[in-house]
């Protein structure tokens, strides 16, 4: 299996798709296909992705809730973990 | 000068563990220049000589795009460390190996630690280390960070590369032969100019062009002379890109893979590819039959335990409030002759009943709290995001809208902001509308009180039917709104990387649930508090005649709002005047609609003031109810299974659930359970409090806002009114 199909199948995926799925569609298996996603990764096409709830940036309206302690956007309490994603990211032109 | 050394590595390959032990107490953390992202620094000596260590961001590989990786790539390109130490897990080589090939690439002096060889072995994944280290041509330490074991031979190895001092020759992969004719050609034009000997060797500074490394790219172009190199560098990677198939840096990833996959292959070290169990779990916890069933089977274990098993402490608080605290700050008030005042009734009726009767709920939302924290921690929640994608997606939804109404179980306000995980505009405003329509915890003491009043023996199902309900909703106009004023487009790819199953580790599990759930008693602190008295204010204030604190409630400002809202409401079931007014004051919060119950039907006013055997005689009751919810609750975990110890149904009313009981048999004409359930819809899908109205209108605008205000109130009353009208004419309740 070559790099390249890893990263065109993610591109005709649509929404969430998991490490299980990928290799399934490759005809692979999760072990061989997360080097390829570590190695797109390595070469930029691939990144970290927005799979949590998203830090607020300024002002939090229910700051009042947290009576003036809001302790930041990494450690809001009412944030859930959902582990991590990755996105494709824009084609390098130099 | 001090040797700098540079800890590299994939991201929870272990390298700041590695970090800590080689630096021991003497480093510093601060920021990277003009970064967010933290900088550890530190030393330590060997044999008396001293070493400055730098931990660098995690990173797969040294083409930058984020800010660690471009931190991680600047910091190597710019100080030339005399070591780097690339931090490699064990448990997969491949990955921590592409790094190492880059960096040996980029001519840099390397020691690799073998990271997490315990875990490896246990796998069976164990290395030859004699082996690789001969296939790489660089020393390779065997490491294991959490137990410090290996650390002082890798200080040592350091020490040695260090001290040899002579340049080493850059690794050269070949690259095949239509990149290597393009990158021969820049090298040979790159050996012209050299003022980009300071990138690095002209080979690795020509491969970063091609692959389109920024850094590189504006470093380069800032050298005088370098321009004609950096846009030959351009047309040479579209060449590339033209001939091979494939764009130039996936190209030569792809080469550096093969590399390494040779280097395995000759160590005979790729060891067993089949499933960790882990995999093994994923295939029927995210199966697309078997996923949904198995989610909605956790939530209602999830939700059994909520509402079921904290149940007694839920009793034992709301004695504890009604009884002894109140009769202390009767006898409080008495003691500074403030009895029998206005001060009396807003200590009374406003503050205690008010955020007392919230307080009461904390068990309640412990539990929701205690569960989610589990499920999060044990990487399943991972798992519904991607059950849930498919089947939200099936019916025309983006699926990624589920991250953000997932974060709705917890809270409105920060699950508005999660919509900026999503990719567009378009997307961010339809799940912005959606996510209202999910319980937060708020809701939950609201589930839980009605509930109890008229479905006692099925309280858990009841509020599981009100979570799965708004998720239905959400769906349902989900699906109107994507086919209406806000069309789907082709949504973006997201691979999960879902984390590894394991036993939920009780310190971050205890940090999640102690952090919800004093959010949510500073809220009563706050919110509820300034609610409750703005509601008992109301209260004391007559319309017409009568004075400030002497006026029937009915005849308050407070009774006289909400008889004009509970014409409304009528035609729903529950068309009295303090069913409309706890809705009106749940604007302010979802709480609120208990608190202003509390006040309105009871007041908290303690009974007998005399009865309780002075201050040590409360102390005992209050140590004795707990004793006995504690052994009610240990009683009722085996419900959850199914095995029913407790008898629920006999659970004796409180003050509120009587009067509550009482208030909906009559605005119902006798129809009070329906009421109940038509009136738990109505606060399940009606108009968020203000925080999340603000949240909104930030996010959103005003227009909107407005939309949402309207359209969610029509939504909450259309659906009680088909509870409650069509109820009635099948004859249930």
């Amino acid at each position: 299996m070559k790099l390249v199909e890893v990263l065109r199948e993610i591109e005709r995926s649509s929404g969430m798709v998991t490490v299980a799925d990928l290799a399934r569609r490759l005809g692979s298996t999760p072990e061989e296909v997360r080097p390829m996603l570590a190695a797109l990764q390595a070469a930029g096409r691939i990144g970290p992705g927005r799979a949590g709830s998203r830090p607020v940036e300024g002002p939090c309206p229910a700051a009042g809730s947290c009576s003036g302690a809001c302790p930041g956007p990494v450690d809001c309490p009412w944030a859930v973990g959902f582990g991590s994603g990755l996105e494709l990211r824009a084609r390098h032109t130099g | 000068m001090t040797p700098l050394v540079a800890i590299a590595g994939c991201p929870n390959a272990g390298k700041t563990t590695l970090f800590n032990h080689l630096a021991g107490a003497r480093h510093t953390v601060g920021n990277w220049p003009g970064q967010t992202v933290e900088r550890h620094e530190g030393i330590f000596a060997v044999n008396g000589e001293r070493f400055q260590v730098v931990d660098l961001p995690g990173t797969y590989g040294l083409v930058a795009v984020s800010a660690e990786e471009s931190i991680a790539t600047g910091f190597l390109s710019r100080n030339h460390p005399a070591v780097v130490v690339t931090v490699v897990d064990a448990t997969s080589l491949s990955s921590g190996l592409h790094l190492a090939a880059q960096v040996a690439e980029a001519g840099l002096r390397q020691v690799v630690a073998l990271n997490m060889c315990d875990v490896a072995d246990r796998r069976g994944l164990g290395v030859d280390v004699a082996a690789l280290e001969g296939a790489l041509g660089m020393p390779v330490v065997p490491t294991v960070a959490r137990s410090g074991k290996g650390i002082p031979e890798l200080r040592a190895a350091v020490a040695a590369v260090a001290a040899a001092g002579a340049p080493v020759s850059p690794l050269v992969i070949d690259y095949g032969p239509v990149i290597e004719r393009h990158l021969g050609a820049l090298v040979e034009a790159a050996v012209e100019c050299p003022e980009l000997d300071g990138l690095g060797p002209a080979r690795w500074t020509m491969l970063q062009l091609l692959a389109g490394d920024e850094q590189t790219t504006r470093a380069a172009e800032s050298i005088p002379g370098a321009g004609d190199l950096v846009a030959a560098g351009r047309r040479a990677a579209e060449a590339i890109a033209a001939e091979a198939g494939v764009e130039a840096e996936v190209a030569l990833a792809e080469q550096r893979l093969q590399w390494v996959a040779g280097v395995l292959d000759s160590i005979g070290g790729r060891g067993p590819s089949g499933p960790t169990w882990s995999d093994r779990f994923d295939r029927v916890l995210t199966h697309r039959w078997l996923g949904l069933p198995i989610f909605l089977a956790v939530m209602w274990v999830v939700l059994r335990v909520t509402a079921d098993v904290t149940a007694p402490y839920l009793n034992w608080v709301q004695a504890t409030i009604s009884g002894p605290v109140s009769r202390w700050a009767m006898m409080g008030l008495e003691a500074v002759s403030l009895d029998g005042g206005w001060v009396e009734s807003l200590v009374v009726e406003g503050v205690l009943a008010g955020v007392g009767g919230v307080l009461a709920f904390v068990p309640v939302l412990f539990g929701l709290y205690l569960m989610l924290a589990v499920l999060e921690d044990s990487g399943y929640m991972a798992r519904t995001a991607v059950v849930m994608d498919r089947t939200m997606r099936a019916v025309g939804i983006p699926g990624k809208a589920f991250l953000p109404m997932m974060v709705g179980f917890g809270c409105t306000v920060p699950a508005i902001y999660a919509t900026r995980t999503l990719d567009s505009p378009r997307d961010r405003l339809l799940v912005g509308l959606l996510t209202p329509f999910m319980s937060c915890g708020a809701r939950l003491p609201v589930y839980v009180l009605l509930a109890g009043v008229f479905f006692v023996g099925h309280r858990s199902t009841v509020v599981l039917a009100m979570y799965l309900l708004g998720i239905v909703v959400a769906i349902l106009i989900g699906l109107v709104l994507s086919r209406t004023v806000l069309r789907e487009r082709h949504p973006t790819p997201l691979v999960m990387v879902l984390p590894g199953f394991r036993l939920p580790d009780l310190r971050t599990v205890w940090s999640l649930v102690k952090g919800r759930t004093w959010a949510f008693v500073k809220g009563a602190g706050t919110v509820i508090l300034a609610a409750s008295v703005g509601v008992w204010l109301l209260l004391a204030i007559p319309i017409g005649s009568g004075s400030f604190g002497d006026t029937g409630v009915e005849k308050s400002a407070f009774g006289g709002t909400s008889k004009a809202m509970a014409v409304v409401l009528k035609p729903l079931g529950f068309g009295e005047w303090e069913q409309a007014g706890a809705l009106l004051s749940g604007l302010v919060a979802k709480e609120v609609v208990v608190s202003t119950m509390n006040q309105l039907y009871t007041g908290e006013r303690p009974a007998d003031q005399q009865g309780s055997g002075g201050f040590v005689g409360d102390l005992r009751e209050i140590g004795s109810s707990f004793l006995g919810a504690s052994w009610d609750t240990l009683r009722a975990i085996p419900a959850v299974v199914g095995l029913q110890f407790v008898d629920s149904t006999g659970e004796d009313s409180t003050a509120l659930q009587s009067a509550v009981r009482a208030s909906f048999e009559e605005s119902s004409g006798g129809h009070g359970a329906l009421a109940g359930l038509a009136f738990l819809v109505f606060v399940l899908l009606y108009t968020p409090c203000i925080a999340s109205l603000a949240a909104f209108r930030h996010e959103f605008g005003t227009r909107w806002m407005g939309f949402m205000v309207v359209g969610q109130f029509l939504v909450a009353w259309l659906g009680a009114f088909a509870v409650f009208q069509i109820g009635r004419l099948v004859g249930w309740g």
